[in-house]
């Protein structure tokens, strides 16, 4: 931040007030303005502007853009106003003449105006030109006047976030009165152009005189936080009187001397007191500004330096802290809205719109929402569907779905070793239809071994029945192993499981289980300790026929799928999502350093773009490295 | 300070036994915030009591399009529902419920104005006075049969039905920040497709809603002048 202005008519009646951080040439007149006289004020002294004698004063830059502010500004005035034969809106500054050359137009003013219809009532407002010239003036704050001659605290910030999007507040003392969002994002100006005070020109003439005393008058290039302003106004109205009456109070008792701040020595004492309080305004502004959530722009960008977060151009002081402020708390846990709010920015979307994927070690699936693909993978041989919320497989007449063939299976990737449970519903309707030697119904796979275990209804021989039968090795399968009498048409539940205590996974032993009584309960248990595969990879539906080619078509239906992995990792595994149909620009490198900084480290976490694992792309996590991706 | 924000709305359930609209509290809300309860009828079917809790704050309107503003402040413990009951209910009655955060009902309402429209396909719109920019403006229309309405450009829709549980009637709300002071002006209101057979007869209602009254600044007092002002260290820039 940068101060480029700062009035202080404290120079003397002889002389033109100056710009004390010299970017303005001494302030003067010209033709159609008449000097301010320069009258007590809170500061000391300052200038009395009268609309009556066309007071005003105006000044060239001292150097190329040394008063330029085409986006973010503030302006803050020590100023008493004289409402009381005022009329119409009165110019605190305007940088530009508007005299129809681009370089002189508006790119900054402040005006003020007694409301028409409400005596007493000021309104404060932004305008500045736009690059076709249109004067934009903005909507205003509205204060109640403290009283002709009763000087006041007026700041008024400006912060450009794009062509079509200004926000501007205004402050009165230490309080905030309004915040207006505006469309004039197109903010004209020229390095060389003239700053009048008190007055405005266009068209060569002057008018909206001020009506008033200005006592000091800022301009910064940066829009001051309300926690900066509300500072300054309690170092003027709290910190400096205090430091003043410490002082006084240090006197000898009985002393009258000091405590008349009029006369010599009083003054003395008023400069040392002042001095002393703006010593403890110094350090009570590191104890309201220094932490991030009241810090301004300049100790915001260094705590973004110690947080290694990064702000894009727009970012507004509040988006700039919230950030900071969710990387911070993350350590005091795992906050959902916290990391929104932080991978907002990187990711160029509202909080509300980061999605979070989390996990749990059991996968349900009742197809209402279709097949999704990231899931489940499609081994070909049979065409899958959804209808009406149900897994629904179908081959026709000479498909080719022998169990030995990887091409039949429609399959899961659970790919976690361990304590297994898998189940799901065999819909009804299919068992007068099942041809001879057709099956259909869950079944677990080893790839790489190429390991098989079906478990379902087997059309053996013309009665649909229980049964299950295994490959090991990518030998032929073995026999169906009926485990129930011929079943008839209605809905089956079906299972496998390991044994579910803590070491009980990856052994060769499971435990198929069905039902025709509901998904609960009814269940007859049978163990198959036998030529049991293990490590299975995958699991999921499959239909088979055991003749080539399938003389009679398949179509059969599952529902209800569940699968749980006690020994998974996918509780530790959680995607920060952003979706790429969303307008904006996104820093997804830096959401990705923002991800592994935020994450606990007992998590695996990535910021993604696509749900969909991909395997080669370290910037977005090597995904690759959890098992199921985002899904 | 950015005005009073609008939080979320609840729509009227007119019981014509019961005599009464019900209006539920919406569960977004919070303590401190405001909720304003709209209830459209008849001159000829009289508002019955006001509700405990509630400030009736506004009536506007005539004949058939009456609109009563009530007002109350969420506080620790919440009905989770409104009655406004009628004397008599021989024409329909609707109501909506909406909810302001950063308001306090004392000062909620600065400005009302009402314009009635007769056998229109265009709704006049009326214009409130706002002495604020970052009030809101509420408005509301009403009118005879079950008419869609489309909302005029640069209001947010708050909610638009019809009912006819004694009468066709149509309501329809919106608001917008008023961006200026003094007269607001709103685009008029598309009755249907504009047609003939969309005439209908009705009322506009706006309402400027505030969040407080404007403030007056504290003063910078001293008896002695020649104090340390805006800027105590030097800030100039790098040259």
């Amino acid at each position: 931040m940068s101060a480029v202005v700062l009035l202080r008519f404290n120079e003397s009646g002889k002389l033109q007030p100056s710009d004390t951080l010299g970017n303005l040439a001494d302030l003067g007149t010209e033709a159609g303005i008449v000097a301010p006289s320069r009258v007590t004020a809170w500061t000391g002294s300052g200038r009395r502007f009268l609309q009556a004698g066309v007071t005003g004063l105006i000044a060239p830059d001292v150097s190329g853009n040394g008063t330029l502010l085409q986006r973010d500004a503030t302006i803050q005035a020590l100023i008493s106003l004289t409402l009381s034969g005022a009329t119409g809106a009165q110019t605190i500054i305007a940088r530009g003449l508007n005299d129809g050359t681009a370089s002189e137009r508006y790119a900054y003013g402040l005006e003020l105006e007694q409301q028409a219809g409400s005596p007493g009532f000021v309104e404060v407002r932004w305008f500045w030109q736009d690059e076709g010239g249109a004067i934009k003036t903005q909507a205003p704050g509205v204060f109640r006047s403290p009283g002709d001659g009763v000087e006041l605290m007026l700041t008024a910030t400006r912060r450009w976030e794009s062509t079509s999007r200004v926000v501007v507040r205004y402050y009165v003392a230490d309080e905030l009165i309004a915040e207006l969002v505006s469309p004039d994002g197109s903010i004209a100006g020229g390095t060389t152009g003239r700053t009048t005070i008190g007055a405005r020109k266009a068209a060569g003439a002057y008018g909206r005189h001020l009506n008033g005393v200005l006592d000091e008058l800022l301009v910064t290039d940066n829009e001051l936080s309300l926690e900066e302003i509300r500072h300054t106004w309690k170092r003027l109205t709290e910190y400096q009187p205090g430091g003043v009456e410490t002082f006084a109070a240090l006197t000898p008792p009985g002393s009258v001397w000091a405590k008349n701040l009029g006369n010599d020595v009083g003054k003395r004492v008023k400069i040392v007191g002042e001095l002393l309080g703006l010593a403890v305004a110094g350090a009570e502004e590191l104890r309201a500004l220094l932490l991030p959530d009241a810090a301004p722009l300049e100790l915001v960008e260094r705590w973004e330096a110690i947080c290694e977060l990064s702000a894009s151009p727009g970012d507004s002081l509040d988006v700039r802290r919230t950030r900071i402020l969710s990387y911070l708390a993350r350590d005091e846990g795992f906050h959902l809205a916290a990391v929104q709010a932080a991978l907002a920015g990187p990711m160029a979307l509202d909080a509300g719109l980061v999605q979070l994927l989390e996990f749990t070690n059991t996968i349900t699936d009742d197809f209402s929402g279709g097949i999704a693909a990231e899931r489940w993978f499609d081994g070909g041989g049979a065409v899958w569907s959804t209808v009406a919320g149900e897994l629904h497989a179908f081959a026709p007449a000479g498909a080719f779905v022998r169990p030995e063939s990887r091409a039949t299976p429609f399959l899961l990737a659970s790919a976690e070793p361990g304590r297994l449970y898998v189940a799901a519903k065999l819909g009804p309707g299919a068992l007068s239809t099942l041809p001879i030697g057709a099956f259909y119904g869950l079944v677990l796979h080893n790839r790489a071994a190429n390991d098989w275990l079906w478990f379902g209804i087997a059309n053996l021989g013309g009665d649909p029945t229980v049964a299950y039968r295994t490959a090991v090795a990518g030998n032929a399968p073995g026999p169906y192993a009926p485990l129930d009498v011929p079943v008839t048409d209605g809905p089956s539940w079906i299972r496998i499981a390991s044994p579910q205590r803590a070491s009980g996974g990856g052994g060769a032993a499971l435990t198929v289980s069905y039902s025709r009584t509901g998904p609960s309960d009814g269940f007859t248990d049978v163990a198959i300790t036998s030529a049991v595969p293990s490590s299975w990879a995958w699991a999921g539906f499959a239909i088979t026929s055991d003749f080539e080619p399938l003389p009679e078509a398949i179509a059969v239906s599952f529902d209800d799928f569940v699968l749980h992995n006690a020994d998974s990792d996918r509780p530790y595994l959680w995607y920060a999502f952003r979706d790429p149909t969303v307008d904006g620009r996104p820093d997804m490198v830096g959401a990705q350093r923002l991800v592994q900084k935020l994450k606990p480290v007992y998590t695996h976490a990535a910021a993604v773009m696509s749900k969909s694992v991909r395997c080669d792309d370290p910037r977005d996590g090597l995904c690759d490295q959890g098992p199921l991706g985002a899904l | 300070m950015a005005g009073a924000s609008f939080v979320a709305s609840t729509r009227g359930t007119f019981d014509a036994t019961a005599k009464a609209v019900t209006l539920v509290t919406p569960a977004a809300v919070r303590k401190g915030d405001v909720l304003v309860a709209l209830l459209a009828h008849n001159a000829a079917d009289p508002r019955g009591s006001v509700p405990h809790g509630w400030t009736q704050i506004n009536t506007q309107g005539a004949e058939a399009d009456v609109l009563d503003v009530y007002a109350r402040m969420i506080a620790d413990s919440e009905p989770s529902s409104v009655d406004f009951h009628f004397t008599t209910v021989a024409n329909e009655c609707q109501g909506a419920l909406v909810a302001f955060r950063g308001t306090a009902p004392g000062v909620l309402l600065e400005h009302a104005a009402t314009v009635a429209s007769a056998a229109t396909t265009t709704l006049a719109t009326a214009a409130p006075s706002s002495q604020q920019a970052i009030n809101v403006i509420l408005s509301v229309w009403t009118c005879a049969g079950s008419q869609a309405l489309a909302l005029p450009a640069g209001l947010t829709l708050v909610d638009s039905f019809s009912t006819a549980i004694v009468a066709a009637r149509s309501m329809l709300v919106g608001y917008r920040r008023a961006g200026a002071t003094g007269l607001i002006t709103l685009g008029n209101v598309t009755v249907g497709s504009g047609t003939s057979s969309d005439v209908t007869s009705g009322r506009s209602f706006s309402f400027t809603v505030r969040d407080r009254l404007p403030v007056q600044p504290a003063a910078l007092v001293d008896l002695v002048p020649g104090n340390i002002g805006l800027i105590g260290k030097d800030t100039r820039r790098v040259r």
